[in-house]
């Protein structure tokens, strides 16, 4: 099993909204989940939940590797990249943008990437972030056959 | 017994009202997040839960979809009736016939609630197990162990049986500005 997830202080919980615009290949998409994030891109877990309490994934990555198990069994991926895939399968939603998302949900960009300043947020990796409040929003438009997402990251006081 | 109940309980509860306690555990039991809430139900097969906070969600089966309303997010969405069912079974419970769906067997009595055990006949459901207590007709108790063995149990109080419930609780209208996205 991977490396213990670091203290749960370290940590995010709340609730995640995304929608999918209809693109050619597929029609619109929308959900939402519960959320407990804790630790950083090097190691940390995620558990989503939900919205009615059915566990829906939990992930762990660590020197040991990045391990999902969504109800079908646990799955090891090479990197966090491919379990963002695999998480946004479970939700029934798009890839959750996860390694980036620590740095966002401080509000700043990510140090090893390119972003550029707007009047209420930044863009970064094609996505538009914006966080006010307890409130994280991320956008990117249509690309690669997929319809423009929007996902809205609602923060509650970690547990 | 239990499974006399719970024919019993379909047979002659047609509609009801009842609010609920969720206690959801984790597989190792340490993590524990309690929600109430309200169900309703309307045979053959309509109903509706109104979730609390945190979740403060509201899904309304209307007979042909599944809305997921989201008040927080401001954001509705729907989902064929079929293919939610395995993520919420007390749905299942409004339902015609839970026999089509799970396997059904006595489990026993503890007290005053008698117990069936109902096995997914889908494998992919979702759902490890579910046991389901009545208490004479009425629905007591819920337990559920998730894809994941995470338990979920749901204890009812105050049950309404054959209560009245307006049609349109039972229906979908989206609020102002609400984003509506239909069917996946």
């Amino acid at each position: 099993c991977a490396s213990p997830p670091p203290a749960p202080s370290s940590g995010w919980a709340g609730k995640l909204g995304y929608q999918v615009e209809a693109s050619a290949e597929r029609r619109a998409q929308a959900g939402s989940a519960l959320f407990e994030l804790q630790g950083g891109p090097e190691r940390g877990q995620i558990q989503l939940n939900s919205p009615l309490g059915t566990a829906l994934a939990h992930a762990a990555w660590g020197t040991d590797g990045v391990w999902l198990d969504d109800g079908q069994g646990r799955r090891r991926f090479a990197h966090l990249d491919e379990l963002a895939q695999a998480l946004g399968d479970a939700l029934q939603g798009p890839a959750l943008p996860l390694t980036a998302l620590f740095d966002w949900l401080e509000g700043r960009p990510q140090a090893e990437h390119p972003h550029q300043a707007g009047p209420d947020g930044f863009e970064q990796l094609g996505w538009k972030v914006q966080r006010q409040e307890q409130t994280l929003t991320l956008s990117r438009p249509a690309q690669g056959g997929q319809g423009a997402i929007r996902l809205r990251i609602l923060l509650t006081p970690a547990p | 017994a239990g499974l006399d109940q719970l024919l019993r309980f379909q047979r002659e509860i047609q509609s009801a009202r009842v609010q609920f306690t969720q206690t959801v555990s984790s597989p190792d039991g340490k993590k524990q997040r309690q929600t109430r809430g309200q169900f309703e139900f309307q045979r053959p097969n309509r109903f509706r839960f109104d979730y609390a906070a945190p979740q403060s969600q509201i899904l309304i089966g209307d007979g042909k979809k599944v809305w997921m309303i989201d008040p927080d997010l401001n954001q509705a969405s729907s989902r064929a009736l079929d293919q939610v069912f395995s993520s919420t079974p007390v749905a299942l419970l409004a339902g015609a016939s839970l026999g089509e769906a799970f396997e059904l067997k006595d489990d026993g009595q503890s007290g005053d609630l008698a117990w069936v055990a109902a096995r997914p006949k889908q494998t992919d459901a979702g759902i490890q197990s579910l046991r389901i207590a009545l208490r004479g007709r009425e629905l007591a108790q819920l337990e559920i162990v998730d894809g994941l063995g995470q338990r979920s149990r749901m204890v009812f109080q105050g049950f309404e049986a054959n209560a009245k419930i307006e049609p349109e609780r039972l229906r979908f209208a989206p609020q102002p500005g609400m984003d509506v996205i239909e069917g996946q």
